[in-house]
């Protein structure tokens, strides 16, 4: 299996060195600046510059939580009133500090809610989205409301450390008057003992963001990092990665709340994706529920068997085994099982809890008992039994008797809710050319969208579906359902129709091109 | 008592059944073929004591697929992919069994044989699991 890309550590940028040790390279938490703009910016850079604003701040024309923005369904207003109660600025002093700042007019106040007539006054004055932060600065003692103004000489940065501490640990009542002193002492202890402490200031704002961050929005930095580490073949493409956030902000607060127990109960970052993926799969949380409590615990190799149905993992000449056609004329309906499988582990859970998805026998459809997966059988012939019913394609037939089966787009549209994707055929030659056909899988593969594809012998011979899955360094990895093999070609085989692959087809003769639905 | 495949056994007989005893002569005969204990009575017996003891029938299908995808080699060096969530979920006696089968694998031949005994048990399973009493509504 191909080795893993390291997980990040979610932890903030503040942590690569401790300031007293760092003299020459510019300190994140040592923005260049005045002293007065620097009381914003160095949170800013404590607890993750620009991306923490972007934390921070809900919508982005909105400078206040406004009562609009309070019901926006992943933000928690009573989060921030926490706050503001917690440092004495409950909601009857922000308002009276509002009036204040709009210049004491108050005669609107008696006919308008006073939550909105802050909301627009204050409107008029935001300058971008510093606005959220600044109040969040000033409720905890750390603003400056002429921030932007003030011009004093820049501190130097041994000053602007000690300084960031101080106020960071008075303004969180961790300080102490004499916290210079403190500073001063680890400073002149061992250089473990200065890195024991930065690592604990340190340590204490990572959760104190990663606090902020989860009560105002569902999907957390430390979420997407989770995520990040485990989009990687096998568990998650960038494209299912990226259905995640939407599928989490969907979710009623209830499924919501019952969610955030489920990921709690992971045991793996890897368990987590799997969770997370069945979700955006279009899964209820009660099926959610059930499948995490199936996985809780498992081996990443466990988990990476039974929740595939291919192995991308494959090397350059090498062949992995997958999922196979158990009749003479299914590829489509294996081709769709693949698609769906890769994009839902609780559908390809259930292929493999009813046995070996990479064995066929030749006779599937004569003695239906010599199936190695009945029920993996059962539903690819169902689907050539309702194209075959409908006028639109061949019933099965046993693999010692392979022919034509069924074009399977329309069923393949059916499970846009697991994919997030449709499909349109294009045959090469008539509806889009090679050179665009082969844009078209690089554009999607490199997307992490797998594409179905039509191989065959001739132009216009649509033989067979095979399903692509991966391009890299201009080569494209290809799952052949017939012989339940994964291979790499290059992107000279696709363009010379020398694929030879294990079905012994040579040439790409259609592509399903995908379009990423509305969701 | 050595499990003689070649009478009949009854339901309380098979549940009863010392299940490490059904590797005694391997997993496979003289002949090649699956031995007669383990294809008759043992395929029989390891269902209905593996679905006594709460085993599921997709975790048996899960085992079965990956006995089948297992190569000599990987049952060598990742034995617990056979095992892994029997142990893990409180079926450890059940677990047991197939470790004591795994020890008699010698050749592709005899995993080979030993994926189908699994096949079997599973298949074996599913359809005792689908023919039990249902209660009334």
């Amino acid at each position: 299996m191909r080795e893993k890309a390291q997980s990040p550590k979610p932890r903030l940028n503040t942590t690569t060195k401790p300031p007293q040790t760092d003299t020459t390279a510019p300190s994140p938490l040592m923005p260049q600046g005045s002293p007065t703009t620097f009381s914003v910016i160095r949170l800013q850079g404590l607890i993750g510059n620009q991306a923490v604003q972007r934390m921070l701040m809900p919508a982005p024309a909105a400078p206040k939580i406004t009562p609009q923005a309070a019901q926006h369904p992943v933000v928690n207003r009573g989060f921030f009133d926490d706050i503001l109660d917690a440092v004495g600025l409950g909601e009857e002093e922000e308002e009276e500090e509002e009036v204040e700042e709009t210049g004491g007019d108050t005669s609107d106040h008696e006919d308008t809610p006073a939550s909105d007539e802050v909301s627009d006054e204050a409107e008029e004055e935001a300058e971008g989205s510093d606005s959220v932060f600044d109040d969040i600065l000033d409720a905890v003692g750390l603003g400056d409301s002429d921030s932007e103004e003030d011009s004093e000489p820049a501190e130097s940065e041994e000053e602007q450390s000690s300084s960031i501490i101080d106020d960071i640990l008075d303004a969180f009542g961790l300080g102490d008057s004499d916290s210079d002193d403190i500073y001063e002492e680890a400073e002149d202890e061992s250089e473990e003992e200065g890195q024991s402490l930065w690592d604990t200031i340190t340590d204490f704002f990572d959760e104190l963001v990663t606090d902020i961050e989860g009560a105002l929005f569902r999907w957390t930095r430390v979420d997407k990092a989770k995520i990040d580490a485990q989009t990687v073949p096998n568990v998650l493409t960038s494209f299912q990665a990226g259905r995640i956030e939407g599928a989490v902000n969907r979710l009623d607060e209830d499924s919501y709340d019952r969610l955030r127990i489920i990921l709690d109960n992971a045991n793996s970052e890897m368990e987590f994706a799997f969770i997370c993926k069945a979700l955006s799969a279009g899964h209820t949380i009660d099926e959610v529920e059930e499948f995490a409590d199936t996985i809780n615990g498992m081996s990443e190799r466990w988990l990476v068997q039974n929740l595939s149905v291919v192995d991308e993992t494959t090397e350059e000449g090498e062949t992995g085994r997958g999922i196979q056609q158990q009749f003479g004329n299914s590829c489509g309906p294996t081709s769709l099982q693949l698609i769906h499988a890769q994009a839902d582990p609780i559908y390809a859970l259930r292929l493999h809890s009813a046995g070996p998805v990479d064995a066929a026998v030749d006779d599937a459809k004569t003695n239906p008992e010599n199936s190695p997966n009945s029920e993996m059988a059962d539903e690819q012939n169902a689907i050539l039994q309702s194209h075959a019913d409908a006028g639109t394609g061949n019933a099965a037939t046993d693999r010692s008797n392979p022919t034509g089966g069924a074009w399977v787009e329309s069923d393949m549209n059916e499970l846009v809710g697991a994919t997030g994707l449709t499909f349109e055929t294009k045959i090469i030659g008539t509806a889009i050319t090679l050179n665009e056909a082969i844009d078209v899988l690089k554009t999607n593969l490199t997307r992490g969208i797998h594409v179905p594809i039509v191989v065959g012998g001739s132009v216009g011979d649509t033989a067979h579906y095979v399903v692509a899955l991966n391009w890299a360094q201009s080569r494209i990895q290809i799952h052949d359902v017939w012989a339940g093999e994964t291979v790499w070609r290059t992107e000279d085989d696709l363009r010379n129709s020398t694929l030879n692959l294990p079905s012994n087809h040579i040439m790409l003769t259609a592509v399903d091109v995908p379009t990423e639905a509305d969701e | 008592m050595p499990i003689d495949p070649f009478r009949d056994y009854t339901l309380q007989e098979q549940r009863d059944l010392d299940l490490l005893q059904l590797f005694d002569n391997g997993i496979r005969g003289d002949d090649g073929r699956m031995t007669p204990e383990l294809q008759g009575v043992g395929t029989v017996a390891m269902a209905i004591q593996a679905l006594d003891h709460g085993v599921t029938v997709d975790m048996l299908g899960r085992i079965a697929y990956a006995a089948d995808k297992a190569t000599l080699d990987s049952i060598r060096k990742y034995p617990e992919d056979l095992t892994e969530e029997l142990d893990k979920r409180g079926h450890g006696n059940i677990a047991d069994v197939i470790r004591v089968g795994m020890s008699h694998i010698h050749t592709q031949e005899d995993g080979k044989a030993f994926a189908r005994w699994l096949s079997l048990v599973h298949q074996m399973a599913k359809r005792r699991a689908a023919d039990a009493p249902k209660d009334e509504p």
